[in-house]
């Protein structure tokens, strides 16, 4: 069955590095990646009447990242397909529809686009945060990350029923509780210890954004929020 | 009968009866206006020629009437005074009139009939004129058009109904041709089709109808079936391979013994590889009957409710003492005050086999680095999780992993029958879970082992 992956990007060069995780989660099951730009509607009559997302995106970047995905591609031998989105303007409804449209697998969010200034793009990671599509956030030093075989599940709740979306994951998930009390002590230490890829986590009902979440933010891993 | 001539004849039929009941409802209905414009015009024929007998003494009404208005054909109007010898003469002297007629007549005052398309009217007439006298007017006319046009209008619907009935059966038939033709053709190339041309595939399996769904669900029998054949060709030769390598060396090794004479340290040393090579033979043989009693003799094991972590647990301590540099890692998720979370119905000795098998794997095709065990829990799962950092299996091979004897392309250094694995996927399978493998060459392999938590037998 096709994995769905949607990056939403500002086509630095850490979409790289999500258009690679990607593919290496969902190796061999020929993943449809859609590379997504946000930007804001224009206020003008005038430009809303000839909108064209050139307008708003680096073309010299995206056509950067598009080189390399290709090259990446033909040397790598991948099965994934990568396609361009633009959304012009974001609401909840709005989002509703882009997502229902792409029932993405995993939203793989690069840490500029975590980091970008504009506000359209926070407000959008926020409607990420709290939406129930699995959202991996890279890490500043992602490229560092070579493949994921192994995440610790940080739940707090001891929530059971969150197990069962894990295991669909080509990595194996250690859950937190598996492994406290033993001769590992802190969190820090058992990621180390048990070499950790990823950070897993349950998906807060509240929707907190993750820059709130310090615990998990400090290890320099991926998170992923289920 | 095929189809095509089935839908055809079905079609047919069906046109054919509204066809019929609509030509029905129209020769009924043309029939009975005629009848009544007929009837209407005798009857103003007969009230104008009472007219005339009764009232008309200047001629006058009979001459306008002789001169301008149409006579009826056979039209004969008669006059009977209305007394006890009235339904006599009307018999003697309209001997074909219909008795009900007369009948209806003398009762009612007046009456209307036909035989055939011969009308009969007739009504009670009095007036000042025939003082006090009441007389019947009886008039009677042959509907000489009425019957044309009727007879015309028969056989009109007979031809029209006649003609559109083949019509539609041709029409049907070409219809119901057009209709089977991906199917025709379907058949021919599922024909076509053999043991030897196993990868061809029906071209029609695109759209979204329902002949491109059945289309597509041949292509899938047809995948299904490729594999099976593959996986069957594969399974002969591996096994004879793996029979084959001990036997030839066991008869290479009297063949030597035996070409000289030898010194008895040569006879014990030839015996002892004889038996090496005879133990693998029975090693592969016996494995080939744990398979086959697995998938045939199901429901001869004992059936009990056990623990998965206890039985972790028992395997953790067989594997230290059987191989004490093991880097075996168990984890087990903690449940707080769920002492059932872990609770399946099963087989403790094929389970303990199934997942023993999965670990050995690990540990062998990663050449003893850590591998990790987990045990963790949903409402109505269990899943035990086997990882290792080892030569992983290549994509190309991961649709065979479950086919006896069947091992990696890049397993060759490493000892085994490839048995293993396709025995610890029956006995999960038995077991109603699932065995779902993640593999990376050259980088590592997940295995997950899925099976019903249950708590009652």
């Amino acid at each position: 069955m096709k994995k769905k992956v949607l990056i939403p990007t500002t086509f630095e060069e850490d979409t790289k590095t999500a258009l690679r995780l990607a593919t290496d989660i969902y190796q061999g099951s020929a993943a449809e990646i859609t590379l997504c730009t946000i930007s804001e509607i224009s206020d003008s009559i005038t430009e809303l009447l000839f909108l064209d997302a050139k307008d708003h995106i680096d073309v010299s970047k995206r056509d950067a990242i598009i080189s390399f995905w290709n090259q990446h591609k033909k040397a790598a031998h991948e099965k994934a397909e990568v396609s361009l989105h633009h959304q012009f303007g974001l609401s909840q409804p709005k989002f509703n529809r882009m997502m229902e449209r792409f029932e993405p697998d995993m939203v793989v969010v690069p840490q500029s686009f975590q980091q970008s200034p504009e506000y359209i793009h926070q407000f959008a990671l926020r409607l990420f945060h709290t939406s129930r599509y699995p959202m991996m956030l890279l890490p500043g030093n992602a490229e560092t990350v070579k493949g994921i075989q192994r995440a610790l599940y940080l739940d707090e709740s001891q929530q059971q029923a969150s197990s069962v979306a894990v295991q669909q994951y080509p990595f194996h998930v250690i859950h937190k509780s598996m492994v406290e009390g033993q001769e590992y002590g802190s969190t820090r230490t058992i990621v180390e210890k048990m070499q950790i890829d990823l950070i897993v986590k349950p998906k807060r009902k509240k929707g907190l954004p993750v820059e709130h979440d310090r615990d998990a933010g400090t290890f320099g891993l991926p998170i992923l929020t289920i | 009968m095929k189809i095509r001539t089935k839908i055809a004849l079905v079609f047919t039929l069906m046109t054919g009866t509204i066809l019929f009941l609509l030509s029905a409802f129209v020769y009924v209905v043309s029939s009975k206006h005629m009848e009544e414009h007929f009837l209407t015009r005798l009857k103003v024929s007969a009230s104008i020629a009472a007219e005339s007998e009764f009232e008309d003494e200047t001629n006058l009404v009979r001459e306008i009437r002789d001169r301008h208005l149409q006579k009826l054909r056979r039209e004969k109007e008669w006059f009977f005074e209305d007394n006890s010898s009235f339904p006599r003469e009307v018999l003697k002297a309209l001997p074909r009139a219909p008795t009900s007629f007369i009948e209806n007549l003398m009762d009612r005052g007046s009456a209307a009939s036909r035989e055939g398309f011969e009308y009969y009217t007739g009504f009670r007439y009095q007036s000042a004129s025939t003082n006090g006298k009441q007389y019947f007017v009886i008039a009677s006319a042959y509907d000489e058009d009425g019957e044309e046009n009727l007879l015309f209008l028969r056989t009109m619907l007979i031809i029209g109904f006649s003609v559109s009935c083949v019509l539609v059966f041709a029409l049907g038939r070409l219809f119901a041709n057009r209709i089977m033709k991906p199917i025709a053709d379907i058949i021919s190339k599922v024909h076509e089709i053999t043991k030897t041309n196993l990868s061809e595939r029906l071209g029609s399996a695109k759209g979204n109808d329902e002949i491109a769904e059945m289309a597509a669900t041949f292509n899938d029998m047809l995948d299904r079936l490729e594999t099976t054949f593959e996986l069957q060709s594969n399974f002969i030769g591996n096994a004879s391979h793996e029979l084959n390598t001990p036997l030839t060396a066991i008869l290479g090794e009297v063949e030597i013994i035996r070409s000289a004479p030898r010194r008895p340290e040569e006879y014990v040393e030839s015996l002892g590889i004889i038996d090496y090579e005879a133990k693998k033979l029975r090693d592969v043989t016996s494995s080939l009957l744990r398979l086959s009693s697995i998938s045939y003799e199901g429901k001869k094991q004992k059936i009990e409710r056990l623990q998965l972590d206890e039985l972790l647990m028992d395997i953790k301590i067989n594997f230290d003492r059987r191989m004490p540099a093991n880097k075996v890692r168990m984890l087990v998720q903690a449940q707080e005050g769920n002492t059932t979370a872990y609770c399946i119905v099963g087989s403790s000795v094929w389970l303990e086999l199934a997942i023993t098998n999965v670990i050995q794997n690990s540990i062998k095709y990663s050449d003893n680095k850590e591998v990790l065990v987990t045990l963790s829990s949903s409402e109505q799962h269990c899943f035990v999780e086997i990882s290792d950092q080892g030569i992983g299996i290549p994509e190309e091979d991961m649709r065979y992993v479950f086919e006896p004897f069947f091992r990696g392309s890049n397993t060759g250094p490493y000892k085994g029958y490839g048995i293993g694995l396709p025995l610890a996927a029956r006995i999960v399978r038995l077991h109603a879970g699932e065995l779902q493998i993640f593999s990376k060459p050259n980088t590592g392999t997940k295995v997950t082992l899925k099976f019903n938590a249950s708590r009652d037998l």
